[in-house]
């Protein structure tokens, strides 16, 4: 179960485990969140690099249109393949 | 030497992964895998069966899955029949002293593996594909 929420300020709330069966869906939801966007990961609780990809196609196209994309409230788990996949220095993490 | 092997085939589709990750939260309980190697069990089964499914396109028959607890380690298998060689070991790591968008898209799920496991290896045999990885069980070994 993966589960985005919008707030009424264009944030996101991210929410479940984001795999590859769920990774399809995540890139058209999130295909039209513009500006810049704060997505809380709290409730994340699984991601793999194929929901990396999309983290990071949603952090590209935001950075290349002037906005941007902070990932804030990662617990260790989620943070850790952040760092394996070396996007903790490239992605604002918070 | 482990108890019980834990052996399941899975159709060779990706929606299909929250099954194998049942049955892998299954094994965990049972033989007393903690949480963190369980994180990193999870990963490592993904990124290998979307590996399968993704780069044997004209596979026919459903992915093995095999998970065996050890001592100190959890030995993961996965056989796919009737299919050309691939070996995902083989696989660059992207280069990630590189700017973002000079980084190749590919490879980093398999750079997770690498980076979760103890022990990757990859065989080919009368069309079966098999890998199998080794993860610890140690205390501040897994993430």
């Amino acid at each position: 179960m993966f589960e985005i929420k919008f707030g009424t300020n264009g944030n996101l709330s991210l929410s479940g485990r984001l795999d590859a069966s769920h990774a399809d869906r995540a890139v058209q939801t999130l295909k039209h969140v513009s500006g810049v966007v704060v997505a809380d990961c709290e409730a994340l609780d699984y991601i793999s690099s194929a929901g990396i990809t999309v983290i990071l196609e949603l952090h590209k196209r935001l950075h290349g249109s002037g906005g941007g994309l902070r990932l804030v409230g990662m617990n260790p788990k989620i943070r850790t393949v952040f760092v394996y996949t070396g996007l903790d220095k490239v992605l604002n993490i918070e | 030497m482990p108890v019980r092997a834990w052996v399941r085939c899975f159709p060779r589709d990706i929606s299909r992964l929250p099954e194998i990750f049942h049955f892998a939260h299954e094994f965990a309980e049972e033989e007393g895998v903690g949480a963190g190697p369980s994180h990193a069990l999870d990963l490592v089964l993904e990124e290998l069966f979307t590996n399968f499914v993704r780069h044997n396109r004209d596979g026919r028959h459903e992915i093995e899955v095999g998970l065996e607890r050890f001592d100190a380690a959890v030995q993961l298998t996965l056989r796919d029949f009737d299919v050309a060689p691939f070996d995902p070991t083989k696989v660059p790591s992207p280069d990630l002293t590189l700017p973002l968008e000079a980084q190749s898209r590919g490879g980093r799920g398999i750079h997770l593996v690498r980076k979760l496991s103890r022990e990757f290896h990859y065989g080919h045999r009368d069309g079966v594909s098999a890998i199998t990885v080794s993860l610890s069980l140690s205390p501040g070994q897994e993430p």
